[in-house]
């Protein structure tokens, strides 16, 4: 009886130590997703701005918000907008539209471009050398013949 | 559903204004625009709001918030990673909202109001620098455009920026404070200047620096934070993408046209001043700066710099020396140089509108009058106004004679002691023959004795010591100045001038009046007038009359503006007595106390033929009299004399009857240059009268030397007449009358009157005047014994036909008479009299205004001696 009950309790300590482990996990998972992201948001910004002469804001932050894997929100991508505005990466401006409030447009700068290529430079760059590693790290159980 | 307002209900709105004001702070530590931010969230609210095809309510809101990651609290936000913070980082919380606000609201829109008000008040700069509000419409402009830089400020908060009205003020607002800043920045410097030479020579120098800086740079950079303040861009735009749209680029427009208005014709006026040119004043400038100008006094004032004369010593690299040198004094020359222009412009004397308030706070509340104790009457100053007017006369027909007495009081509303100056015009050939002030109640007889004598003891006593003089001193021909100093503070001064005057050929007694004066008159202050005589008598605006036995009277009240306009009389309707009278001389020696005048009827015949040079002056003030100049001229050649006419109009100096002809009459006109012509045409065409018909003159153009070396020293002199037609100051008068026997002969009362005044200069004489000086002791002659009067009027009579000897004031002054040579100087106490070796007139020999018996007081007296009779029977 007594055997039963110390299992029992050794059981639910090695139940609620792993659970902790795992919650750790998942938030040390989710940092890191968290901070991967926004490393690269003011890329994707620059990027799908670049693509055209000029771009209306709200399709911009609907398409960066619908992006799988970015998980972005607008109260995150407004304030980096404005940022890169008031940094002279971006220029605005508004349309007054027949139907509704005046449209914003949004279109890099000379500053922009380049800092868009850096980045996608950079990023490329990191990719590849990431990618290395990975091609070059072998599984714990291999071994070399 | 085109804003906010409309796509959310009011409680979705206001849930989604809460909601985006708590994240402000984070936007602004992140280095985002917040206003931004804010437009661009609701922007895409609206977009949202704009699919669903209807206004949003509080939960459909609250979730598209949570959608946004905006729907949750602030602390919970990561640290962004990519961009770093701009080093505007706001502090915490509330603090950093209110600095904020202050930065923004306050500077730009609430400051400036508050600095304009501030000078409006003060005058702080206007006494150290210069004005730069120095008219209403100044001031209207200033607030104008802090109204605009509030209106934009509220406009970027509440994201309305694009409404017409915004960017017109917004424009308005950016030429007017950017022009102000020009202005203001020399100011700004000096200050900063002033304190750091304060900490450098020393520290408690630099304490005390510390408020002037303050004020200096908070104050003179107010218009400066105000261009900041609208210069800064609108949200979602580059600042110079802002200042490029059409509607702000009007409203700068129309702020440059409102500031242009305000400043050329000063500009305009400052030039033509500096290159003489009046009439491109008269067309362009600005008649109302240049009276400014004109009534500039010296001292510590710092007064009348305004903007424009600011904008060219800035331009001309002239600021900083002449803020120093203004603190000390007025450049005398220009001050003349102004007054000139003034009245070369207006045709008025600068002094004639009254009073030119001052743009000087200080010089304002003190009322300082840096002409105390002058020679002139000069500016009017303020608080300083005649409270009371009374005028009696008396006309002895027997002696053709007239006698007033014009008593004044001066009160004094202001904060420092004043002297009350004027000058007036006396009647044809008269002369101050009394002076009374009144000394605690008391009234005090003058003392007469030279012009020199007389005006030292009057500026000792009264400008240094500050006590109770008053002063008058002969000026020109019929003019006087009448100086009275103190005026105590909330206090008055009474003074009582007595003139002898002959009635002149029409038998008409001219009433004295003022030409010039540096007081005010209160509106209800009429002229009390009172003249009796042994004659019927009639005047024009009096109406008031009585009679007993022979004496008749006028009395009635004559308004103080129309005494200064024109020239009024007495008419008697008595003739002329031609009949032997007398009198008893008690200043003449005692072989020749008795004065006898006979009067005996000449032969006359006919009028000589004369050469007459007619001088003319065609300044504005003497329009109306052209027609009846073209008369006289007519009617003397008529009469049969030769006249030669030299106009002085349209700003140039021309002779010929086409002259005066085509002689538009426009502002004040050059005499002197007519007059030194009329002198060289007289030479030459061997003339014996010189006529000059002129209006006022109160200042002198030109050097008047030549004019007098023309009269001194020339081959011939021709009789020189004056014909004044409007009665004003005349400074060239004033300098002739110096070397000079002038006579204003002619006074005609109105245009249609010119002619025949002028024809009876050359009517030949139809009686002689001869007088006869007998002992005392002699037996009382034949003929009607007269008042003492006669005996002043002779002696005054016999100067008036010589050039003014100084040998001859000791006589004048027994005779108690204020002539080219005498004076006449009422003190406070019988000490000063002796300090200055004056003496007092016996008051039982000043002339008075006579009584006359009334039948009842006749009857007492003789009720009286029967009484008396009847108890003597008794007895």
């Amino acid at each position: 009886m007594g055997g039963n009950v110390f299992v029992r309790y050794l059981a639910l300590q090695y139940s609620l130590y792993y659970d902790g482990c795992i919650k750790m996990m998942d938030e040390t998972f989710q940092n890191w997703t968290t901070q991967l992201r926004k490393g690269v948001l003011e890329l994707c910004i620059l990027a799908a701005i670049g693509r055209q002469e000029e771009c209306y804001g709200y399709e911009l932050v609907k398409e960066l918000t619908a992006t799988p894997g970015l998980e972005v929100s607008e109260g995150s991508i407004y304030p980096l907008l404005s940022r890169l505005r008031k940094q002279g990466v971006v220029v605005t401006k508004l349309v007054e539209s027949a139907n509704g409030p005046a449209r914003k447009y949004y279109k890099l700068t000379a500053i922009g471009k380049a800092r868009m290529e850096a980045m996608k430079s950079y990023h490329a760059s990191l990719n590849q050398g990431v990618e290395t590693l990975y091609m070059n790290s072998k599984p714990q159980n291999q071994t070399n013949d | 559903m085109t804003n906010t307002k409309t796509a959310l209900t009011p409680d979705a709105y206001s849930l989604l204004e809460l909601t985006l004001r708590k994240y402000a702070l984070l936007w602004e530590s992140e280095g985002a625009d917040v206003a931004e931010v804010t437009s661009d969230l609701e922007a895409h609210i609206i977009a949202d709001a704009e699919e669903r095809g209807k206004p949003l309510n509080t939960q459909e809101v609250q979730a598209l918030l949570t959608q946004m990651e905006i729907g949750v609290i602030a602390e919970t936000i990561p640290d962004p990673v990519s961009v770093p913070a701009t080093s505007e980082t706001a502090s915490k919380g509330r603090e950093g909202r209110v600095r904020t606000w202050f930065r923004h609201w306050f500077w730009v829109a609430l400051w400036p109001a508050l600095v304009v008000f501030f000078e409006l008040i003060t005058r702080a700069c206007g006494d150290q620098f210069f004005s730069p509000i120095p008219t209403w419409l100044h001031t209207g402009l200033l607030l104008v455009a802090c109204a605009g830089g509030w209106l934009y400020f509220y406009s970027t908060q509440r994201r309305e920026i694009g409404s017409p009205l915004v960017s017109l003020m917004r424009g308005i607002c950016i030429t007017v404070s950017c022009y102000w800043s020009f202005l203001m920045l020399p100011v700004v410097l000096l200050g900063t200047f002033a304190y750091f030479m304060g900490v450098v020579f020393s520290a408690g120098l630099a304490i005390l620096g510390i408020p002037i800086f303050m004020i200096c740079v908070l104050g003179a950079g107010a218009p400066l934070l105000l261009a900041k303040g609208v210069l800064r861009a609108e949200p979602d735009k580059e600042r110079w993408e802002s200042l490029r749209q059409p509607k702000v680029i009007f409203g700068m427009l129309t702020g440059l046209v409102l500031v242009a208005l305000l400043e050329v014709p000063p500009l305009v006026t400052q030039y033509g001043i500096a290159h003489n040119k009046p009439q491109l004043i008269r067309d362009f400038g600005s008649e109302k700066f240049l009276l400014k100008l004109a009534n500039q006094q010296d001292g510590w004032s710092g007064e009348q710099r305004d903007t424009t004369e600011q904008l060219v010593n800035i331009l001309s690299g002239r600021v900083f020396s002449t803020t120093f040198f203004s603190w000390f004094s007025v450049n005398r020359e220009s001050q003349k140089k102004h007054r000139e222009l003034y009245y070369r412009v207006t045709g008025q004397a600068y002094n004639e509108v009254g009073y030119v308030p001052r743009a000087s706070k200080l010089a304002t509340v003190r009322g300082l009058d840096s002409n105390l104790g002058g020679d002139g009457v000069f500016s009017v100053v303020e608080n300083l106004d005649l409270s009371s007017s009374r005028m009696d006369g008396h006309i002895d027909q027997a002696t053709g004679l007239g006698y007033w007495e014009w008593t004044q009081t001066f009160q004094n509303s202001g904060l420092d002691p004043k002297e009350a100056r004027m000058q007036i015009l006396l009647p044809p050939g008269g002369v101050v023959s009394r002076l009374t002030l009144w000394v605690n109640g008391e009234p005090q007889e003058a003392a007469f004795s030279s012009t020199a004598k007389v005006a030292e003891a009057y500026k000792s006593i009264a400008v240094v010591r500050r006590q109770d003089p008053v002063l008058v001193r002969w000026v020109a021909s019929d003019r006087i100045l009448v100086q009275c100093f103190p005026v105590p503070v909330g206090g008055d001064m009474k003074i009582r001038v007595g003139i002898t005057a002959p009635l002149d050929k029409a038998q008409r007694l001219y009433v004295p009046r003022i030409i010039e004066q540096n007081f005010q008159t209160l509106e209800r202050v009429q002229t009390a007038l009172w003249v009796q005589g042994d004659v019927p008598l009639t005047m024009d605006g009096i109406s008031g009359k009585g009679e007993s036995g022979k004496w008749r009277e006028l009395h009635g009240k004559l308004p103080t503006k129309s005494m200064s306009e024109g020239h009024h009389y007495v008419q008697s309707l008595g003739k002329p007595n031609h009949a032997p009278v007398w009198t008893h001389d008690p200043f003449a020696p005692q072989d020749q106390q008795t004065l006898i005048r006979t009067i005996v009827p000449s032969p006359g015949g006919a009028i000589d033929s004369e050469t007459i040079v007619m001088v003319v002056d065609g300044s504005e003030g003497n329009q109306a009299w052209q027609d009846s100049l073209l008369q006289g001229v007519r009617a003397l050649e008529e009469q049969g004399h030769s006249v030669h006419l030299v106009v002085a109009g349209n700003d140039e100096v021309k002779s010929g009857i086409e002259a005066l002809e085509s002689c538009k009459f426009i502002g004040g006109q050059d005499n002197l240059s007519a007059l030194v012509l009329a002198a060289e045409i007289a030479q030459a065409e061997q003339a014996d009268y010189v006529i000059w018909c002129h209006g006022i003159q109160p200042v002198v153009i030109g050097e008047v030397d030549s004019l007098l070396q023309f009269i001194e020293r020339g081959l011939r002199q021709p009789k020189f007449i004056t014909a004044d037609l409007a009665g004003g100051a005349n400074r060239l008068l004033e300098e002739l009358s110096k070397e000079l026997a002038v006579s204003d002969q002619i006074r005609p009362s109105s245009p249609a009157l010119l002619a025949d005044a002028l024809c009876s200069l050359f009517e030949p004489e139809t009686h002689t005047v001869s007088w006869q000086l007998l002992p005392a002791s002699a037996p009382a002659p034949s003929g009607q014994k007269v008042w003492d009067q006669l005996a002043r009027w002779h002696t005054w009579s016999k100067l008036q036909k010589t050039n003014p000897d100084p040998m001859l004031c000791d006589k004048m002054a027994k005779y108690q008479l204020v002539t080219p040579v005498s004076g006449a100087v009422v003190l406070e106490s019988q000490e000063q009299y002796q300090e200055f070796d004056l003496s007092q007139v016996d008051p039982d020999t000043v002339p008075e205004i006579p009584n006359t018996p009334e039948p009842s007081s006749l009857l007492l007296i003789l009720l009286g001696a029967t009484a008396t009779l009847m108890q003597r029977r008794r007895r």
